[in-house]
């Protein structure tokens, strides 16, 4: 279980926040806010066996990234989180926002309350508005088990099985240590197969769209994530080691196109939004070891 | 951004509660009017033409303070550019705010991108995954303190209703 969920895990890592662009078209945000119900009968899946997959996922994941050894840090990019999962539609998932030392800008999340942000993604924001920006569009990702349904579907296709029951053999050998299982196997496939090409567009676009949302109804400028987008997108323009999102990816450039109707109507909503700057770099200003 | 001007530039940010910004040039992808102040019902300026180029001074909310080639400043909507290209000095100057200036080329010394991972990090597994889980679940905050740090943040919740996206 250890090396398929480290291949998941991994496969997060490059997993950005994501960069896919997505049209409007025919979504209904509305639904999709009280939708929530529905999401949760998505591959059958109960909140403890969604929390259960996740988790594993995480543990995957940090047997081979290093969080940031900051306890400050750690406890405020939490604070920030946990202030906007209440203003979510799924406050009582178990939450765990993970600050990893890793130079690359980067956010993701796992399935049942896990959400990564990476160092370099840090030093990219600018403000407590643009990190609440990114974590949101994280939550909006697990609030909607985009990770969860993209898993069960790929299993469904491949004629695999249950998700979690995959998951549970992988890990059954991995405590075994028995040499190998086919279906595992199948596993690493299904779950490289989707972290390769990452989620669908539509649930990028949602995530985007109910994450400005989110941060709006915690009191943030809802602009924060369309800055951060803008100047990762600058970024990509120039630089080299954009050159794969970039052609793996719709531009951000639509993607931000497809977001601004949701924007301008919270323009007329939103009576108020915080930026706080001097919070944010106060919070982060400690000495951060990158990987070398 | 100057880093002299840097810790200034902070102090005006929460005060003010605006972003700043390093010289950033950006291009201006459709016609857009120029305001006077960060407002649809403020002042036109006259017009940007698309792929006008402009250097971005200030944001507030939706809005950019730009100055034009020409030498006009005022403000265009946030989405009406785009960013030319990044400025060295915005990252450089972040990383020392943040105390960073030891940012390092990943181990590999070819990225991924965005995307993040090294194919050094691909192939590594040295972590202790589970202690590492366990550390995490250390840094939930209880639901008091979340309030306070609301508080503190001056930060209040808002009832909006959900927006509906047409075709």
């Amino acid at each position: 279980m250890k090396r398929s969920l480290k291949v998941c895990a991994l496969a997060s890592l490059v997993w950005l926040f994501n960069g896919c662009g997505v049209t409007v078209q025919g979504v209904d945000l509305g639904r999709v806010i009280g939708a929530g119900s529905k999401v949760m009968d998505i591959g059958g899946k109960s909140q403890e066996e969604e929390i259960e997959i996740g988790r594993d996922t995480a543990e995957a994941l940090l047997s081979s990234a290093l969080l940031v050894a900051d306890d400050q840090l750690q406890k405020y990019v939490n604070r920030v989180g946990y202030w906007l999962v209440q203003h979510s539609d799924r406050p009582d998932l178990p939450w765990h926002f993970v600050v990893l030392n890793n130079s690359a800008a980067n956010a993701f999340a796992a399935s049942g309350g896990y959400v990564f942000i990476t160092t370099g993604m840090l030093a990219k924001v600018y403000n407590e508005a643009e990190l609440a920006g990114v974590l949101a569009h994280e939550i909006a990702h697990v609030t909607q088990k985009h990770h969860l349904a993209a898993l069960q579907e790929q299993s469904r296709k491949g004629l695999l099985g249950d998700v979690l029951v995959l998951a549970q053999q992988g890990r059954k050998r991995d405590d075994e240590r028995s040499r190998s299982g086919g279906t595992t196997a199948h596993f690493d496939d299904m779950v490289l197969d989707l972290y390769g090409r990452g989620l669908n567009r539509e649930d990028e676009y949602r995530a985007d769209a109910l994450g400005a949302q989110i941060v709006a109804r915690a009191g943030y400028d809802h602009y924060g994530f369309t800055s951060v987008l803008q100047a990762l997108g600058g970024r990509g323009q120039d630089e080299a080691d954009m050159t794969l999102f970039l052609k793996t990816h719709p531009p951000i450039d639509d993607r931000l196109q497809q977001l601004e109707p949701v924007l301008r109507v919270l323009d007329e909503q939103v009576s108020s939004s915080r930026v706080l700057a001097g919070r944010y770099i106060s919070h982060s200003r400690a000495p951060v070891n990158h990987e070398s | 951004m100057n880093v002299l001007l840097a810790p200034t530039c902070v102090v005006f940010c929460s005060l003010f509660s605006l972003s700043c910004w390093a010289a950033q040039a950006a291009i201006v992808v459709r016609d857009s009017p120029l305001y006077l102040d960060a407002s649809p019902r403020s002042t036109q300026l006259g017009k940007l033409s698309k792929d006008a180029e402009v250097i971005l001074l200030l944001r507030q909310g939706g809005w950019y303070k730009v100055e034009s080639t020409d030498k006009r400043v005022g403000w265009l909507r946030m989405l009406s550019v785009r960013f030319a290209r990044e400025a060295e000095a915005h990252s450089e100057s972040l990383a020392k705010l943040l105390g960073a200036s030891n940012l390092a080329a990943p181990a590999s010394g070819v990225a991924t991108g965005v995307r993040g991972a090294t194919s050094q990090a691909l192939a590594d597994d040295e972590q202790d995954g589970e202690a590492q889980l366990q550390q995490v679940d250390r840094y939930v905050p209880s639901v008091e303190r979340v309030s306070q740090f609301a508080v503190e943040g001056e930060l209040s919740s808002q009832s909006l209703p959900a927006i509906a996206v047409e075709d």
